[in-house]
């Protein structure tokens, strides 16, 4: 008789929170039909290959598919790191990011300060304008131009360095001591005005009460520079400065790919080239999963770090 | 009356010459690559042409627009650019409001597994075999399919539903709406900035792609323009770089029209974007406004 009395009390809590439950679902179907489909996409494209990433420690086959091709371990971890690839890959990921870091961080940042100077307004959205142009065009159409730009047939940095004397056209596009700082200066032309355009947006929110003060403190425009607008936009530099050391392992597949021809190569292959070009078109599977998985583990790696050193500088980190 | 030190004049005035000067570099290649479209190819040399054309003519143009296969990229470019954004904004908004509802339910579980995504992947491998899996390889949708959601979206569209003055659903509800009338009638128009932002972000990554075409593609007629244009360009490349280790410095007839297909294949952003400005510098300003 009690068991009876327990399980049917049991039962009929387990019927009222399912009954619960459902009365939810049923309030909520169509937040959840809006909802729903985004996450399977989520699943689907994110979530299973983060799966995938089993092949980087197997001899993936695509015949045999995940389940049956056979368990390589760190082999082509070993593989990677003793190509002689490994070093070039290395060098041209860090130094070009970091080049990047370097000039192209802080470029923004000082346009959106000196854009934020221009007493005109119309002045000022007329260079602002113009200043994103180029975000909006193809890395296929900024490389096109820069190679014709830089041709040593009537380009027009040659025209200029013969009328200034010099014998024969640089053929810049074939020669490898230009490729990273034409990355920097190609990357910074392309989004300096589009990136500033944040920088500009938090400067907007600075109280300018701020200013007043610090104008009847005889400040001039260095020290507001310096000690109020500066500080306003401390926290927008620091996220972003976050996500650009994330970004590190990643220096912009688009650009260098393109720039990628034979003879320059050695110092235009990064990570994410290598990856297409070995793991994809070559058709090694393995190999290019193990890449990409250090590089996914290692930048990682570097947000927490860097998120972590933000937050120890008195900023708001990402979390 | 403001009072303007000398200093402030200078520095004025030094200040607007910079950026007029910025303003050149940002604008002079593509006025170059303009005067190079329309100049004739078979003239020569370069070299003379850096302020205006030297020998004027439309014949690039006519020749690019005889490609068949540049007018069949433009077509896929497109309607690629058209469907994408729309059904971007589609998915991305309607994940984003149901993220934004606290009562949501598994609501904490699918905001970590978007904001996850954000810092880690699974690769460019895995993703290929399961695009590849999924037969998407080789057909129209997959310009479209693998590119539909993207976590920042999501993320700053979710905080500017948050910021929506609760008052105006509340009495939508009342009146006996349910969630996805809101959505639709409601909170969508209220949104117009964000959403602009967020198309315009979209359909600038899938006007300028050309990485989804090379890679998953072979069907020619299915290539967006990008990949086209840098098919002919790369292959231009090659011939100047035979003809470089020959030693001859070749005139590259070419080249003009590739400038003209440049040209062709910009101008509609170009035009378009300066008229945008006001939705999307309004939209990052909502959107950088952190919780």
């Amino acid at each position: 008789m009690f068991t009876t009395l327990s399980t049917r009390y049991a039962k009929n809590s387990i019927n009222k929170n399912r009954l619960a439950f459902l009365a939810r679902f049923n309030q909520q179907k169509y937040l959840l039909l809006l909802v729903i489909p985004g996450i399977i996409w989520f699943l689907i494209f994110n979530y299973l290959p983060m799966a995938g990433i089993v092949m980087a420690f197997q001899n993936y086959e695509p015949g045999k598919g995940l389940l049956n091709s056979s368990f390589a371990g760190l082999k082509y971890f070993r593989q990677f790191f003793n190509d002689y690839h490994f070093k070039i890959i290395l060098s041209n990921t860090l130094g070009i990011s970091f080049l990047k870091l370097l000039f192209g961080f802080p470029a923004p940042i000082i346009l959106a300060l000196l854009l934020n100077e221009l007493s005109g307004i119309r002045l000022k959205k007329l260079f602002q304008t113009v200043s994103y142009l180029p975000y909006f065009v193809s890395w296929v159409i900024v490389i096109g131009i820069v190679k014709r730009i830089l041709s040593p047939d009537g380009g027009l940095v040659n025209t200029i360095l013969i009328s200034m004397g010099a014998n024969d056209p640089i053929n810049f596009m074939l020669k490898s001591e230009y490729m990273w700082p034409l990355a920097v200066l190609t990357e910074i032309w392309k989004s300096i005005g589009w990136n500033s355009i944040i920088y500009l947006a938090a400067i907007t929110t600075i109280n300018t009460e701020l200013y007043e003060s610090s104008k009847m403190d005889g400040a001039g425009k260095w020290s507001q520079l310096w000690h109020v607008t500066i500080p306003g936009i401390k926290p927008t530099m620091a996220i972003l400065f976050i996500f650009a050391v994330g970004a590190i392992f990643t220096a912009n597949f688009d650009q260098l790919y393109l720039m990628g021809t034979e003879p320059v190569l050695d110092k235009t292959e990064v990570v994410d080239t290598y990856v297409y070009r070995i793991g994809l078109k070559n058709i090694q599977f393995s190999l290019g999963a193990a890449v990409g998985l250090l590089k996914s583990v290692i930048s990682l790696a570097m947000v927490i770090i860097t998120n972590y050193f933000v937050k120890l500088m008195g900023e708001e980190g990402l979390w | 009356m403001m009072i303007i030190s000398k200093g402030e004049r200078f520095y004025n005035t030094f200040n607007i010459v910079f950026l007029s000067l910025f303003s050149l570099l940002m604008l002079y290649p593509f006025w170059y690559v303009l005067i190079i479209s329309l100049n004739d190819s078979s003239f020569g040399g370069y070299s003379k042409v850096l302020i205006l054309p030297v020998a004027f003519t439309l014949d690039n143009y006519k020749v690019v627009f005889a490609n068949d296969s540049l007018v069949s990229g433009y077509i896929i470019t497109i309607i690629r650019t058209a469907a994408g954004v729309f059904l971007s904004v589609l998915f991305n908004a309607g994940l984003a409001y149901g993220l934004s509802k606290k009562r949501l339910m598994g609501r904490k579980l699918f905001l970590n597994l978007v904001i996850i995504t954000l810092f880690f992947s699974g690769g460019l491998i895995p993703w290929y075999i399961i695009i590849k899996s999924l037969g998407l390889l080789n057909h129209f949708w997959v310009l479209i399919i693998p590119y539909l959601l993207s976590p920042w979206t999501i993320l700053i569209m979710k905080t500017f539903f948050n910021g929506l003055s609760p008052s105006v659903e509340e009495s939508a509800r009342m009146d006996g709406a349910n969630d996805l009338l809101i959505f639709f009638k409601i909170v969508i128009p209220l949104s117009a900035p964000i959403i602009a932002t967020m198309g315009l972000y979209s359909a600038v990554f899938h006007w300028n792609d050309w990485w989804a075409g090379e890679m998953l593609i072979s069907n020619s007629k299915l290539l967006p323009v990008q990949t086209i244009l840098m098919r002919i360009i790369s292959q231009q490349h090659a011939i100047d770089l035979i003809s470089q280790t020959q030693g001859k410095i070749r005139v590259s007839a070419l080249e003009s029209i590739n400038m003209a297909a440049i040209i062709i294949t910009t101008v509609p952003i170009l035009m378009i974007y300066p008229s945008l400005q006001k939705y999307f510098l309004k939209g990052i300003m909502l959107g950088s406004i952190k919780e």
